[in-house]
């Protein structure tokens, strides 16, 4: 059993992660805030209860996403919740493919990845619909296994691997567009 | 390439780089990139496109959330 009295040395160092982590869940500081605090307090309060030597930072993450999926429930279940129809995979890298010929591919794969900007990345994680955008910001922003995911989220693991699938090509396609809008892919007459 | 094997290659992409598949079908995954190099850059856009999602999504902690976090740990503590 975890020791309160190491509390602060052990989570702090999480902190970071989890404010960015709320913020892209709230989508605005004040509610990440407030996500993260109570997160913290929670934390604090049921640490006896946390396995030493297993994952604290998953552990950390479950009582942030449940925090924030408690306080936003009603939000969450509005029907924002629309039908994203079907994007092919590989998304991305088949509009830029399409974009250029094979002599200008690589430049404009580097001018795409290099010209996302942070705003432009943060903007179409939040745009995705909270189902897609929870297994999307901790598999590729937090780095969490299927399982841990699973776990954090208190899904299957097959449903978080097919909305992770999805929500992936969704962001890709919101990641294209701001590529095309900074007109990023196309180098044919760069 | 055939059509085929790129196709496996390509289902198993995330599998790949997110370190979800077995070693048998990670060699297989990687004997066919050696001899594809279509596959093999859709790999490595991939790959340095996660990269880019989570680097760009870094944020720094408000040094005043950062008090407030400290100061929930001692109140608590202080009671």
């Amino acid at each position: 059993m975890a020791d309160q009295a190491t509390f602060e040395d052990d989570a702090m160092q999480f902190a970071p992660q989890l404010y960015s982590a709320a913020l892209r869940m709230t989508r605005n500081p004040a509610d990440a805030e407030d996500v993260v605090q109570e997160t913290f307090l929670k934390a604090y309060r049921a640490y006896s209860s946390f396995e030493s030597g297993t994952n604290l930072k998953a552990w950390l993450y479950r009582i942030l996403t449940n925090t924030y999926i408690n306080r936003y429930r009603k939000q969450s279940r509005r029907p924002d919740e629309v039908d994203l129809g079907e994007v092919e995979d590989l998304y991305l890298y088949r509009k830029i493919s399409a974009a250029n010929t094979p002599d200008s591919l690589r430049s404009a794969e580097e001018a795409v990845l290099e010209g996302l900007v942070d705003d432009d990345v943060k903007a179409a994680v939040e745009a995705l619909p909270e189902r897609f955008r929870m297994p999307v910001l901790l598999a590729d922003v937090e780095g969490f296994s299927y399982k841990e995911i699973a776990e954090i989220t208190d899904v299957p693991i097959g449903t978080v691997m097919s909305r992770l699938h999805r929500g992936r090509k969704q962001l890709q396609k919101a990641l294209w567009k701001f590529a095309e809008e900074r007109g990023l892919a196309d180098r044919e007459d760069a | 390439m055939t059509k085929k094997s790129c196709d496996d290659a390509i289902t198993k992409i995330y599998g790949y780089l997110d370190g979800e598949i077995s070693t048998i079908k990670r060699m297989m995954v990687r004997l066919h990139l050696r001899r594809c190099s279509g596959c093999e850059d859709a790999f490595m856009f991939e790959s340095r496109l996660k990269v880019v999602i989570r680097e760009r999504c870094q944020e720094e902690v408000p040094a005043d959330v950062l008090a407030k976090l400290r100061s929930i740990v001692t109140n608590e503590q202080n009671q």
